[in-house]
């Protein structure tokens, strides 16, 4: 016989708490499986919308920095070089996006059903992952169509994903805990992303910067993912060890999020 | 464990803050500034619910009845004091939660049963009772925005009556759906507790459960007023619902000429009401009749006819007072009717006027009567009539 016990002083450990969330795991898991189907249900293009979408942003973007600008990406294809950038991107953007209202725009079941209120945000790691993986797959072609060749070190691409999902969760997050308070924020997100996009390595090789502004890309944890990623794909030497303060970051991040989770869990229904 | 409770509720606090407006600046928000003046939505609430009792949970609008409801499913923390559930808890604060418009019945089963906590191989061991209680299995494949809003309740409700628990807090969930859709919830209440589950039910409608329920709270203004056997709790209830009601006023329209509703021009030409009467309200005995008399000229020989009808002070009709009588032709007329009083409680009344052409409505005169009985013999205030003194008969058989 189950038996619980409801009080305000009754506060919760982080083993028990973890515990739970993991308990819950097939609710997020249905809710993130709603929403695949529903973004796709009875579109046109389904799941080549995300294809398409890709491959528009690629042809945009090689237009503006591979011919026009001409940036130098080395020995590798314009294409190849910026792709796993653009996916990374989107990705985060999308986890980032997407959090800031996991939690205000599920008032209707927050207000009447129990569960890990974290689990909201973390259901929304899978719809992204989606695009993600199209977005790769389209990679995959493109880069064999370059002629480029696989290396070993691919293997270790699962890695540079969990880092990624564990990036977009540390700031989606704190996004979705802090749009209880600051209901625009989704709005100032966006704004945020379309700036930081330029100063995250998407378009250029981390290393035409300056070494007096690298710092800039030190403390973006999503500058760190694409340099691993690229330097995994293109079997290159791995990045400087400054991306390490980013990882740091969003550790630290990441971390304390879940506390503070723990710590409002309750009281996020009154907080609406 | 022979425990034999199922909740135990201790000196339950709820506080909320009156707010101005939804929109709080994020600095008063952080600081822990909750704006506005606290109020109690529960305050000191005690109970205790025994395993296999079905209770249901009434009280007028803002009593507290949801809050208590959603602290017990755990969807709001409470602000003092503590809450012991023996058992698994199914909350069912609303029906067809977490429902995708665009996915179909036989998506939408399986992701409403997970969020109700039900894992898959259980909701597919459940299927066939499912499909079987919702009733439209040719329909499973269509996108439930398609549904008709009968359907998409018997869905919702079917994937509900299969969740396991031992302890089901229903909110409300009588004041959706029809006639049938209560039916079918009040057949599973009465199934489950025979099963021995706990039942906790919020309603506005105790009427409808209250023979289903072994106990009945009140709850009225944040605090529990009565918990006890139905029967006592419903007349109580009744009885709050009437002080906390808005009443109508009882003055009577003096001029009821001036006030009435035509609803027939042409024929209500013919007819005019002088005045009207009530006679006889205030001795009361064994047999005594009240007398509602109205007074009219009538100038056509079309046939008329007149009822009363009486109603309480919300204005909800209780009675019709009707007779056979009709009104040839023209002149002057007293009309009266004798309503015996040990039919009617003691109570404030409205009485309507209805007149009638041939058997067409034609006229109504509004609150034309008014009057008040006070009855020493009856204890009971509210308006429930209650029909003591018919004939009835106890005869005693033989056992073959």
């Amino acid at each position: 016989m189950e038996h619980k016990l409801i009080s305000p002083k009754n506060k919760m450990s982080l083993h028990s708490y973890l515990k739970l969330i993991w308990d819950y795991r097939y609710f997020s898991h249905s809710l993130a499986i709603g929403e695949i189907k529903n973004k796709y249900a009875r579109t046109f293009t389904g799941l080549f919308l995300s294809v398409i979408q890709t491959l528009i942003g690629l042809a945009v973007y090689w237009l503006i920095f591979g011919i026009a600008i001409k940036i130098d990406t080395g020995d590798i294809p314009y294409p190849v070089f910026a792709l796993p950038g653009i996916i990374v991107w989107q990705y985060f953007s999308y986890l980032v996006g997407n959090s800031s209202g996991a939690l205000t725009n599920s008032e209707h079941l927050i207000n009447k059903l129990y569960f890990p209120r974290i689990n909201l945000t973390l259901a929304k790691v899978l719809p992204g992952l989606i695009d993600f993986g199209s977005g790769f797959l389209v990679f995959i072609v493109i880069f064999l169509s370059f002629g480029v060749s696989f290396s070993i070190s691919w293997l270790a691409i699962p890695l540079v994903v969990i880092v990624l999902i564990i990036c977009g969760l540390a700031l989606g997050l704190w996004t979705s805990i802090l749009s209880l308070y600051i209901r625009d924020l989704s709005q100032i997100i966006i704004q945020v992303t379309n700036f930081l996009i330029f100063v995250t390595p998407v378009f250029y090789p981390g290393t035409i910067v300056p070494d007096n502004f690298r710092f800039i890309l030190y403390l973006n944890p999503v500058a760190g993912i694409i340099e691993y990623f690229r330097a995994i794909l293109f079997g290159n030497a791995l990045p400087d060890n400054g991306y390490l303060i980013g990882f740091a970051i969003i550790t630290v991040l990441f971390v304390s999020a879940i506390f503070v989770y723990k710590r409002i869990e309750k009281q996020i229904t009154d907080l609406l | 464990m022979t425990n034999t409770k199922a909740i135990i509720i201790k000196d339950l606090c709820k506080e909320y803050y009156k707010k101005d407006s939804s929109q709080k600046s994020f600095w008063s928000k952080l600081k822990g500034n909750k704006g506005g003046q606290p109020f109690y939505a529960l305050k000191d609430i005690n109970l205790e619910i025994n395993r296999g009792e079905v209770i249901g949970i009434i009280g007028p609008n803002g009593a507290g009845k949801s809050t208590l409801l959603k602290i017990l499913a755990e969807v709001t923390p409470p602000t003092a004091g503590s809450v012991e559930i023996f058992g698994k808890v199914a909350s069912i604060l609303q029906v067809g939660i977490g429902f995708q418009q665009e996915l179909t019945g036989y998506e939408n089963i399986f992701l409403s049963g997970n969020i109700y906590g039900l894992k898959r191989n259980i909701i597919e061991s459940k299927f066939d009772s499912i499909v079987d209680m919702f009733g439209f299995p040719d329909f499973l494949h269509t996108p439930v925005k398609y549904y008709s809003s009968g359907m998409y309740m018997r869905l919702a409700f079917a994937v509900i009556a299969n969740i396991d628990a031992d302890i089901y807090l229903l909110d409300e969930v009588l004041s959706v759906g029809d006639l049938n859709f209560r039916d079918k919830v009040l057949n599973m209440i009465s199934k489950m507790s025979g099963k021995g589950k706990t039942i906790l039910i919020v309603t506005h409608a105790p009427d409808t459960i209250y023979a289903y329920c072994d106990k009945i709270a009140i709850l009225n203004k944040a605090q529990i007023l009565k918990f006890g056997k139905p029967q006592n709790c419903i007349a109580k209830y009744n009885l709050l619902a009437y002080e906390n009601a808005e009443k109508q006023n009882l003055t009577i329209n003096r001029n009821i000429e001036n006030n009435k509703t035509i609803i027939d021009n042409n024929l209500s030409k013919h007819f005019q009401t002088h005045s009207a009467e009530v006679i006889n309200t205030d001795t009361y005995f064994q047999g005594n009749e009240l007398e509602l008399e109205v007074k009219f000229t009538k100038s056509s020989n079309i046939k008329f006819r007149i009822s009363y009808i009486i109603k309480d002070e919300l204005n909800k009709p209780i009675a019709e007072i009707k007779s056979n009588i009709t009104i040839k032709d023209s002149g002057n007329y007293k009309y009266k009717a004798f309503v015996p009083t040990r039919l009617l409680n003691n109570f404030n009344y409205l009485v309507d006027i209805f007149v009638y052409a041939e058997t067409k409505l034609c006229v109504i005169y509004p609150k034309a009567l008014s009057f008040k009985l006070t009855n020493k013999n009856k204890d009971s205030s509210f308006c429930m009539l209650e029909f003591n003194d018919f004939k009835c008969e106890l005869l005693k058989e033989s056992n073959n």
